[in-house]
């Protein structure tokens, strides 16, 4: 713990400057919400006809869908543009240098980020909510339990999409489309993790392989508050997560040293 | 013919570079493709738990997509630069295209060249051919001729709207947002215009009028719609953004004042 003491400047920091950025932000927000209005319309259509789609009621995939973007400030795979933007500018060396550890350091900086656009984002998603409840008149109950495993998938969430994004910076030593690289990580995330769709929708032959991924854990925050995800099997995928989480945290620090190796610094 | 002489000259140049970076072009290519690809995704996991959105069939819906994505990928393809417009006036580079003598705007978007969006131009091309085999649509010279002057025009769509949001940065300086949440609203295009509200369907045709390349000339192409109401209403609303947003940036221009360094 007092290892870690020395990066939470770090993470306060970028908390601080979300705020210095909130009125983009919220501009940013004010873009979600009205995309999240277009996707209601979109699913009030696909439901005319039917009231239970792949064990999904209608208004269960709308808290679906607002619960993934809530919880989707949580993997971002923005470490992609921090890493190879320091790669490219060469900041990194300055970085390299100092007596803190490079990922950790970056590790606090972008949970600061999400906490500090979380903070913004609860009244956002609180009003937002509070209209669907008015609106379909939605009966939501929920348990302390379910709770407690949600916010406890949190951090190990975010330390896999970090790590995951952690290495496609890395790649930013050998390519400069780095637009190209977050695109397809984030594309590649959004559909195996349930953010797209929920993966109740994927034929059986394609979910067999989705579960081969640690990626599905990425929606069981919400799949868990909503009843879809009995709690036994959420307290046994929390420590199959954990278990990835370590193995892609080993996998990204290997990884990183080998690219140092590789990389190439102008000047200083 | 200066123009296109001085295209060819820039187009040159760029070449020389994409030679040099091939596999950001591939991975360029792949991702814009691979974003299209999700969409593609979410319709057809849609369509096996319900037979018709809206009374529309899977293809009909594709051959919205198809169509619509051919000028969105044009667009993309050759007036790309648009989108560093905010940041080109905010680190007062704009001067630079002032000094030339040559239209400023021509030089602007000439600068740059965007081979990732041949991803979206492929697969428009392939949805929009196959939907049409498909469905099985009596398509002949005319209606070919008239694809291609939807999309003609369609690029126009794109491309003025991306100029005339993008031009409130003279004033607003960031203009990022106001660009993503018109460009993100032709993502809801590829949707039947049928299963919104009134006020969106309106916002769709006359507002932001992504729908005049995507819904209306599927109808079209169905049989559903008259040619002359759908390439009507293309090409008068086209021209009007056009006209707006040439004229924002003329009015954005004079409002220039560089940085001070």
């Amino acid at each position: 713990m007092k290892r870690l003491k020395k990066y939470w400047p770090f993470m306060r920091a970028s908390i601080m400057q979300m705020f210095i950025y909130r009125g983009t932000i919220w501009l940013w927000l004010i873009v979600d919400v009205f995309q999240f209005a277009m996707m209601v319309f979109l699913w009030k259509a696909v439901y005319q006809n039917n009231d239970v789609i792949n064990g999904f009621a209608f208004t269960e995939m709308l808290l679906y869908y607002l619960l993934t973007n809530l919880f989707f400030v949580f993997s971002d795979v923005e470490a992609i543009y921090a890493v190879a933007e320091e790669i490219r500018e060469g900041r990194i060396s300055l970085y390299l240098t100092k007596p803190i550890s490079y990922r950790l350091r970056l590790y606090f900086e972008l949970l600061g980020r999400s906490l500090g656009i979380l903070i913004l984002l609860i009244p956002v998603v609180f009003l937002t909510g509070f209209t669907l409840f008015l609106i379909f008149d939605i009966v939501w109950i929920v348990t302390l339990e379910q709770i407690l495993i949600a916010v406890l998938y949190v951090p190990l969430v975010f330390t896999l999409v970090f790590s995951f994004s952690f290495l496609f910076g890395t790649f930013s030593i050998y390519t400069t489309n780095v637009f190209g690289i977050s695109i397809f990580a984030s594309v590649f995330i959004r559909a195996v993790s349930g953010q797209l769709i929920p993966l109740a929708f994927y034929p059986d032959s394609l979910l067999s392989v989705l579960n081969l991924l640690p990626f599905r854990f990425v929606s069981y925050p919400p799949l868990v508050l909503l009843g879809k995800v009995a709690t036994a099997d959420a307290w046994i995928g929390l420590a199959t997560l954990a278990a990835w989480v370590l193995l892609f945290v080993g996998g990204t620090a290997l990884w990183f040293r080998a690219s140092l190796k590789k990389m190439v610094v102008f000047g200083g | 013919m200066r123009f296109f002489k001085i295209y060819g000259l820039f187009f040159r140049q760029y070449l020389k570079g994409l030679m040099e970076y091939r596999v950001d072009f591939l991975i360029g290519m792949f991702a814009f493709l691979m974003s299209q690809g999700a969409g593609l995704l979410f319709l057809y996991l849609i369509f096996q738990s319900v037979p018709t959105l809206s009374g529309f069939a899977v293809e009909e819906i594709l051959l919205m997509y198809g169509v619509g994505l051919i000028p969105k990928g044009i667009d993309h393809l050759f007036f790309d630069n648009i989108w560093l417009l905010p940041r080109t006036i905010i680190q007062g580079q704009m001067d630079r295209y002032l000094l030339r003598p040559i239209s400023p705007l021509y030089v602007f978007l000439i600068e740059r060249f965007q081979p990732d969006a041949f991803g979206e131009l492929v697969l428009g091309t392939i949805l929009t051919s196959v939907s049409i085999s498909r469905l099985a649509l009596n398509v002949g010279f005319f209606q070919v001729l008239v694809l291609l002057g939807i999309i003609l025009v369609g690029v126009f769509v794109f491309t003025s709207l991306k100029l005339l949001t993008a031009s409130t940065s003279f004033w607003l300086k960031n203009s990022y947002p106001l660009m993503q949440i018109t460009y993100n609203i032709s993502d809801f295009t590829k949707y039947p215009l049928s299963i919104f509200p009134k006020a969106i369907r309106f916002l769709m045709t006359a507002v932001i009028p992504f729908a005049l390349v995507s819904y209306y000339p599927a109808l079209f192409l169905l049989g559903r719609l008259p040619f002359w109401q759908m390439f009507g209403a293309l090409v008068l609303v086209t021209s009007l953004f056009s006209f707006l947003g040439y004229l924002m940036w003329n009015r954005g221009l004079k409002h220039y004042e560089s940085t001070g360094s």
